[in-house]
């Protein structure tokens, strides 16, 4: 699926190319998701309470093979369904074009004149939609550049980690209250059909000034280990303990094949074994970040033992995402981090590979016993309307509702998979990629807006079986971040930085440059360098979130 | 830039036989004549005004708290507050400094003059042909990006790069070479020197053929060696454009490469790699301290000005034209 495919969860904090891909994927569970999402304007998470979030109405038109629950695993299908529904009449579009701005983690697809994909979509929104993409490492300066020439287009995606975001949208961005918030959303049914856990992302002031891109727990990171070539060496058993997995790497690394088990050093992994608090751990109202605690030395204790012992690529910290990837899928390793979304994403990857099966390590304790995922943000990121809109915001919100219709409907097989015949095949009901339209459907569309994820992947029942049964072992153990959704204003005018430093201690400490005991020194700075301060203010607004 | 000192009496239609006395034009007068040549020289001046002049004018959030959302009118004025990151040292600007400093040290000092040796080198090969081809392939990784660049030696000398594999396959340790911080400057001034020598030889290969081949023959009547010939007549000869080039130089020896810099910034570390255009990049663009971080362009913009004046004065005293004229 394509929304899988082109998946690559990016932030401000791991935008420094080549750090742990990990640790970047879970630092999206950690405090930063406030700065991405952040619930509420200066008034803190309060002035979110007085709001009313839009009510959420189900979208009943299919049955799932297996159902999500209310952990936030999603939906399951095996196969598409036969007659699809066509599930909106009219066109959205008013006949006039309609200007937008994406990140996009896919190579640039072909202009509208040469791409069958893009044309069609025009025809079916009944408006030309022109889209802006932006590679999503270069997304946050692009954004930035653009708020500052003040040259928004009609659609815009806000840039995740973006800076004042309460008053960067309530000074550029329509307010969608009257509009969505309640009942009033139900003139647009798949906006409707977005749960509200993502909805309070989108509320500044008590006001909704954005639609957001729900993701589940798909931003949550695990542990992919390559089952396959695992299978070959006679492995099958799940590590239970930290110990285990280090005789396990070493027992696998190879450096003059080179080949090593792990493409990075696990350090958020091993963290969760430790049961580090994701981002932040709450008692009585005050808040401990996961940096300050114990465990999280003795985290990296075990990540410079991991490094020293040769089982991790050495060009881990010069690498980047992308490289893990290969890595992974070549095989040059065996172990690697990366988000549930990436699941089926990799078997789109490693197409042609015969027998090529992979699946995610449950998270065990550091000594036996269980561990804590970090549950990831449910939101990806929001999405804003300019506030020049005038008549056509109905227009753009109609688009959007039309860009979220959801799995099983006529549009969202469309939105994903194109023309039959041009983009795919059918293989019984389910569409099969076609190489000839491969790279025109890759619009960034669903950054615009998207409905519900769903696990689905055409033919391969087995893999989102295995999938959801991972998710059903590991996410009821699993940790969420008790700031999320609440807002600092400090954390995203000085989070990015701050987080930054913290992250070039840490991967001296995994590299032996400096002992652990840096880590110390480190954490005081954050703290005196606005970490404390961070603290309190995300600590007000969760006095004010349960007041 | 006047046509005038061209035209040479009698004019082609031989209208007049005596030379004309020349009448003082006015300005207007004077463009009109040379209005080819101003337009020939528009556009780039249209270029230079928008990229370099107009651009300018975004300095002045240097004195604000600049918020992309609010524009650049609306944000707050702050006056000098921004500028307290290199009044009072925070430790990561001086860090960035530093290097900076050590970086420009080691480019002026041990990079510069390396093309000038290896324009010397060329100039001695007899072969025409030999030569161009020597000089095609040096050309060569100029018009590689940084990008390739980095990823090239990553391939090369990575951890699981080429060398490191054949070392290990073959029972020997494997040199940590990219991600040592100690040898950090030694990698980027290596890979400067890979990439750029062979280009900034053009320069002195030209100032080379200018000189004149009599006086060669003349020292060699006169029974001076290669080496007697290299010191009075060649480095002489190139004096000029030696010392013109040091001084534009001089102007971004602060930028001591920003690209090539960041690609490689994860594998040793901010401590090690940080300078003054990633410090720049990192806290305005990516950490959004727009303000802080152009007080610390605009400082660095300043110390290269100042650097090009005084090393023109200096080379005024020395005799050489320098860049300008006084």
């Amino acid at each position: 699926m394509h929304e899988f495919a082109t998946e690559k969860e990016f932030s401000r904090r791991n935008f420094g190319r080549g750090s742990l891909g990990v640790l970047a994927l879970a630092a999206l569970g950690g405090p930063l998701l406030s700065a991405c999402s952040p619930g509420a304007s200066g008034g803190g998470a309060a002035a979110q309470a007085k709001g009313t979030l839009p009510d959420f109405i189900r979208y009943e038109g299919v049955t799932p093979d297996l159902k999500g629950t209310d952990l936030g695993i999603p939906d399951v299908f095996y196969r598409y369904p036969a007659q699809p529904v066509k599930a909106l009449g009219q066109a959205p579009g008013d006949g006039k074009a309609i200007t937008s701005m994406v990140q996009t983690s896919s190579p640039i697809p072909p202009g509208v004149d040469k791409n069958a994909y893009w044309q069609e979509l025009n025809r079916r929104l009944g408006s030309d939609l022109q889209i802006s993409m932006t590679p999503a490492t270069d997304y946050p300066s692009k954004f930035a550049t653009v708020v500052a020439g003040d040259s928004l287009p009609d659609i815009f995606q806000v840039a995740r980690g973006a800076n004042s975001v309460p008053q960067l949208l309530q000074a550029k961005a329509a307010n969608l209250t009257k509009h969505l918030s309640g009942g009033a959303i139900k003139d647009y049914p798949f906006l409707a059909n977005i749960p509200s856990e993502s909805w309070s992302a989108a509320m500044f002031g008590g006001e909704i000034f954005a639609i957001p891109i729900p993701r589940g727990v798909l931003q949550s990171t695990i542990q992919y280990r390559r089952e396959d070539l695992l299978a070959a060496k006679g492995i099958t058993a799940q590590p239970t303990s930290f110990q285990e997995y280090l005789s396990l790497c070493k027992e696998l690394s190879n450096p003059k094949g080179n080949t090593w088990a792990l493409t990075q050093v696990p350090i958020n992994f091993i963290a969760q074994t430790l049961n580090v608090p994701n981002g932040w751990r709450e008692e009585g109202g005050k808040l401990t970040s996961k940096d300050e605690t114990p465990e999280m030395k003795e985290a990296l204790e075990a990540g410079r033992k991991m490094f020293a012992d040769g089982v991790v690529n050495p060009d881990a910290f010069a690498a980047n995402a992308g490289q893990f990837k290969q890595w992974f899928l070549a095989g040059t390793a065996y172990f690697t981090g990366d988000s549930y979304s990436a699941w089926p994403a990799y078997y789109q990857q490693a197409a042609g590979q015969e027998g090529f099966k992979i699946s995610a390590l449950d998270v065990p304790g550091f000594d036996g016993g269980k561990g804590s995922l970090w549950i990831g943000s449910p939101t990806h990121s929001v999405v804003a309307f300019n506030k020049g809109a005038g008549d056509r915001l109905e227009t753009f919100l109609h688009v959007a509702n039309w860009l979220a219709a959801p799995f099983g409907t006529e549009e969202y097989l469309f939105r994903k998979y194109g023309v039959e015949g041009v983009h795919y095949a059918l293989s019984g009901t389910d569409p099969v990629p076609l190489d000839s339209g491969v790279g025109q459907t890759q619009l960034g569309q669903q950054y615009l807006a998207d409905a519900p994820t769903v696990l689905y992947l055409p033919g391969e029942e087995d893999v989102v079986k295995a999938q959801y049964e991972q998710m059903n072992r590991v996410l009821p153990d699993g940790t969420a971040s008790p700031v999320e959704g609440l807002y600092s204003e400090t954390e995203v005018r000085k989070g990015g930085q701050l987080e930054k430093k913290l992250r070039s201690v840490r991967d001296d400490i995994l590299q032996g440059r400096q002992a652990v005991t840096a880590w110390d020194d480190a954490v005081k700075d954050w703290r005196s360098g606005g970490g404390d301060k961070i603290r309190a203010e995300l600590e007000e607004a969760l006095a004010a979130s349960k007041a | 830039m006047s046509i005038e000192t061209r035209r040479k009496p009698p004019s082609p239609l031989g209208e007049t036989t005596t030379p004309v006395k020349r009448r003082k034009q006015s300005w207007w007068q004077r463009m009109w004549r040379d209005r080819m040549l101003l337009a020939f020289a528009l556009p780039g001046m249209v270029l230079l005004l928008l990229f370099h002049y107009v651009a300018l004018l975004g300095n002045v959030i240097a004195f604000k708290d600049y918020q992309p959302f609010l524009g650049i009118w609306e944000s707050v004025w702050t006056g000098l507050e921004n500028f307290d990151v290199l009044f009072n040292g925070d430790p990561d600007f001086l860090n960035a400094l530093r290097n900076t400093l050590v970086l420009t040290f080691i480019q002026t000092v041990f990079v510069f003059p390396v093309p000038i040796v290896l324009a010397l080198l060329l100039n001695s090969l007899l072969s025409e042909r030999i030569k161009k081809l020597v000089q095609s392939i040096l050309y060569l990784p100029h018009f590689l990006s940084w990008v390739i660049v980095v990823a090239i030696f990553q391939q090369m000398f990575g951890g699981s790069g080429m060398v490191n594999n054949f070392l290990r396959s073959n029972g020997w340790a494997a040199l940590d070479i990219l991600g040592n911080p100690d040898t950090f400057f030694a990698l980027l001034t290596s890979q400067v020197i890979w990439k750029d020598t062979g280009w900034g030889t053009i320069l002195f290969l030209a100032a080379l053929s200018q000189i004149d081949s009599s006086l060669y023959e003349a020292t060699a009547v006169d029974g001076a060696g290669r080496w007697r010939q290299l010191w009075h007549i060649t480095l002489p000869g190139l004096r000029g454009i030696i010392i013109l080039l040091l001084i534009l130089k001089l102007g971004d020896s602060l930028s001591v490469g920003f690209e090539q810099i960041i690609l490689q910034q994860a594998a040793v570390g901010v401590q090690a790699s940080e300078v003054l255009d990633t410090y720049v990049y990192n806290n305005g663009i990516v950490g959004g301290s727009w303000g802080v971080s152009t007080a610390v362009g605009l400082v660095k913009g300043l110390i290269g000005v100042v650097l090009v004046l005084a090393a023109n004065k200096i080379a005024h005293a020395f005799g050489e034209n320098g860049v300008y004229k006084a």
